[in-house]
C-alpha cells in the first residue's frame, strides 16, 4: 500500500468525521421514529381509525395538525400508528427469516456433503422467486394481513441467509479451534452451537441491519398493492394506496411517504454506520 | 470452458424443474376452485363438474403436473380460464411491456449510476464525492412507488406535461408508448442508479490501487486513456454479477410500479391472475419469471468467466456468482 502522507491522513480523518455524522443522523432518525411508533398511543392526538364526519380532507393546522383523509381520519395519528406497524412487521419478518435461514446455513455449512448441495439447490429456487410473487402466493393461501407480509418477508430473506451463514460456517469449520474441538470428541451439535454460532454472530447482525430498511420498503410495497393489514388498520403502504384516488390532494401522499422515506433513510444510514464499525472494508455484500 | 458451460446449463435445468414443481404444488395449495370461478356463481353442480373434468382437475396431482409439464415443453400453454385468450398471447404481450420497462430502467440506472460512481471515485473526498453520496442515500431511501405517485402529482396533474400511465402499444403508437414510460422509468430506476453509483465508486477505488494502473501512469498514459482502456473493463467485471441481480429485482419492482402507472405488464398480470385463480396464466408467468432470473444469472456467470478465467473454478465449486 501507499505511504500515508499528512494530507491523506487528514482527509481520512475528515472522512471518518463525515461518516460519524451519517451514523448519528441515522441513529437519531431511527430512535426518533421508533419512539414515535412505540409511543403512538400516547402521542397520537386522535384515534387512528376514528372518522370525524364533516372534517374530511382538512388541510394542515388546526385541530388536525397534518390534516385528515377522505374519511375524516387524522393523518398524523394514522402515520404514527403506521410507523409502528412498519417497524414491527419489518423486524419480525427479517428476524424470523434470518434466524431460521442462518441456523439452516450453519448446519449445512458445517455438515457439508449431499445435504449441503441439496439445500443449496433449494436456495437457488428460492432466490429465483421475486418477493411480490412470494407475497401474493402467501396472501392467496392465508388471506391478506400483517402476518402474510411477515411470512412473505421471512420467506424472501430465508434463502439469502442460508447462503451467507453457510459460507461463514464453511470458513469456520476449517479454523483450528473447531478442528481442536472436533478432535477432542466434542459433539457436532455442541460445536455448532458453542463455537461456530458465536463466531458467525457479527456477520448475522450486520446482515440483519442491512436487510431491515429493505424489509420496511417491502412491507410498504406489499401493503401498497393490497396484501397487508386490511382497512381500517393504518399501514404506510395502504395510506399511500388510498392517496392514489386523491392525487389533487398531494398532502395525503406526502405525509406517510415522507415518514417512510425518513424511516428507510435512517435505517440505511444506521446499517452503513454499523457496517463501518464491524467491517471497515469499503464494500460488503448485502444479503439480497 | 465447454464443460463449465454445460455444467451450468444442467444445473440451471434442474433448478428450473424444481421451481416448476414448487410453483405447481403451491398453486394447488391455494384455496378457491378454478372450476367454480370459470363456471360462474350461477352454474349448477353438473356444469361445475363438467368444467372440472375438462380442466383435468380430477386427476391425481402428479399426473396433472406431468401433463402440464408435457404441454408446457411442447409449447402448448393453454387458454386463460377467465378471458379465454391463449396464454401465450396474454403472457407474451405483458412480458414485452415489462421487458421494455426493464430495459429503459436498466439504461437509466447504468447511464446515471456508472458516471456518478466514476465521478465520486475520481474526486474522492471532495464535495462532488459527498454530493453523490448524499444522492445515493436519498435515492435508496425513497420507495419507488411513492416516487411514482409524486411524479404523477407533479408532472401529470400539476403541469400535465407527461402522461400518468397508459397502455399505448409500441407498434401502434411508438411516441405515446415511450412517453408513458418516462415517469415509471425514473421512479423505478433511481434506486438502482444509486446502488450502481456506490458499487462503481467502490470498484474504481479498488482497481486504482492495482499494479497495472500504477504501471499505466508510470508509462505516461493520460488519465482519460487509462480509464477507457483498463479501468472501465475491470470495473465492469466487478459490476457484472450485480447487474444481473439488478435486472432480476427490476422485474419485481415492475410489478408494483406497473400498478401505479396502470401499465399492462407482467407484474399486473400476475396480480390479476392470482385474484382470479387463473392457473394457466399464473403458472406460466411464475415459471417464466424464475427462468428469466436464472438465465440472467447464468449469462452473468458465463460473461464473468470469459472476462476473468480465474473465477471459473471458483464458480464451479460454489455454483454461481451469488
Amino acid at each position: 500500500m501507499s505511504v500515508i502522507t499528512a494530507p491523506r491522513l487528514l482527509s481520512r480523518m475528515r472522512r471518518r468525521e463525515h461518516r460519524r455524522v451519517a451514523l448519528v443522523t441515522g441513529l437519531v432518525l431511527v430512535l426518533g421514529l421508533c419512539a414515535a411508533g412505540l409511543l403512538a398511543p400516547l402521542l397520537a392526538p386522535h384515534s387512528p381509525v376514528a372518522q370525524y364526519p364533516g372534517e374530511e380532507l382538512r388541510g394542515y393546522g388546526g385541530r388536525f395538525l397534518l390534516g385528515t383523509d377522505d374519511l375524516g381520519r387524522d393523518t398524523l395519528s394514522r402515520t404514527l400508528y403506521a410507523c409502528r406497524a412498519a417497524l414491527l412487521v419489518g423486524l419480525l419478518g427479517v428476524g424470523i427469516g434470518a434466524t431460521v435461514g442462518s441456523l439452516i446455513g450453519l448446519v449445512i455449512g458445517y455438515v457439508g456433503g449431499r445435504l449441503d448441495s441439496f439445500v443449496m439447490r433449494l436456495t437457488d429456487i428460492g432466490i429465483g422467486f421475486p418477493v411480490v410473487i412470494v407475497g401474493i402466493v402467501v396472501v392467496a393461501i392465508g388471506g391478506p394481513g400483517p402476518q402474510a407480509v411477515i411470512i412473505a418477508i421471512a420467506l424472501y430473506y430465508l434463502p439469502a441467509f442460508v447462503r451467507i451463514l453457510r459460507g461463514s460456517a464453511l470458513q469456520l469449520r476449517a479454523r483450528p479451534f473447531v478442528e481442536a474441538a472436533a478432535s477432542m470428541g466434542v459433539k457436532d451439535r455442541v460445536i455448532v452451537l458453542r463455537h461456530v454460532l458465536p463466531n458467525a454472530l457479527p456477520l448475522f447482525v450486520l446482515q440483519v441491519g442491512l436487510a431491515l430498511p429493505d424489509a420496511v420498503l417491502l412491507d410498504a410495497g406489499l401493503s401498497f398493492i393490497g396484501l397487508g393489514a386490511p382497512p381500517p388498520s393504518p399501514t404506510l403502504g395502504d395510506m399511500l394506496s388510498q392517496a392514489r384516488s386523491y392525487l389533487d390532494v398531494p398532502r395525503l401522499a406526502i405525509v406517510p411517504g415522507l415518514a417512510l422515506c425518513l424511516l428507510v433513510i435512517g435505517l440505511n444510514l444506521l446499517a452503513d454506520g454499523v457496517r463501518d464499525v464491524l467491517d471497515p472494508r469499503e464494500s460488503s455484500e448485502r444479503a439480497r | 470452458m465447454t464443460r463449465f458451460v454445460l455444467g451450468r446449463v444442467a444445473q440451471m435445468a434442474v433448478t428450473l424443474l424444481g421451481a416448476s414443481v414448487v410453483v405447481f404444488t403451491v398453486l394447488r395449495l391455494m384455496p378457491g376452485d378454478p372450476a367454480l370461478v370459470y363456471a360462474g356463481p350461477f352454474a349448477g353442480s353438473d356444469v361445475v363438474e363438467a368444467v372440472r373434468d375438462r380442466m383435468g382437475l380430477h386427476d391425481p396431482l402428479p399426473v396433472q403436473y406431468l401433463l402440464w409439464l408435457k404441454a408446457f415443453v411442447t409449447g402448448d400453454l393453454g387458454v386463460s380460464s377467465i378471458s379465454g385468450l391463449p396464454v401465450s398471447q396474454l403472457v407474451g404481450s405483458a412480458l414485452a411491456q415489462t421487458a421494455l420497462l426493464t430495459l429503459t430502467t436498466s439504461l437509466l440506472a447504468i447511464g446515471v449510476g456508472v458516471p456518478l460512481g466514476l465521478l465520486a471515485a475520481l474526486r474522492k473526498g471532495t464535495w462532488a464525492d459527498r454530493l453523490v453520496a448524499g444522492f445515493n442515500t436519498v435515492a435508496l431511501g425513497v420507495p419507488n412507488f411513492w416516487l411514482g405517485l409524486i411524479l404523477v402529482i407533479v408532472f401529470a396533474i400539476n403541469f400535465s406535461i407527461l402522461p400518468a400511465g397508459g397502455s399505448a402499444k409500441l407498434t401502434e403508437d411508438p411516441l405515446g408508448a415511450l412517453t408513458s414510460l418516462v415517469l415509471p422509468t425514473i421512479a423505478l430506476g433511481l434506486a438502482p442508479a444509486a446502488m450502481l453509483a456506490r458499487l462503481t465508486r467502490g470498484a474504481v477505488i479498488e482497481v486504482m490501487h492495482e499494479d497495472f494502473m500504477t504501471m499505466a501512469a508510470a508509462k505516461g498514459m493520460s488519465i482519460g486513456f487509462v480509464i477507457r482502456r483498463s479501468l472501465l473493463r475491470h470495473v465492469f467485471l466487478n459490476l457484472l454479477p450485480v447487474l444481473a441481480i439488478l435486472v432480476g429485482s427490476l422485474l419485481t419492482g415492475a410489478a408494483i410500479i406497473e400498478s401505479v402507472f396502470t401499465l399492462p405488464g407482467a407484474g399486473r398480470l400476475i396480480i390479476e391472475s392470482t385474484r382470479q385463480r387463473d392457473y394457466a396464466v399464473l403458472q406460466t408467468l411464475l415459471v417464466i419469471f424464475v427462468a428469466v432470473f436464472l438465465l440472467v444469472t447464468f449469462v452473468a456467470d458465463i460473461l464473468y468467466s470469459v472476462l476473468d478465467p480465474r473465477v471459473r473454478g471458483h464458480l464451479m465449486r460454489e455454483g454461481g456468482v451469488r
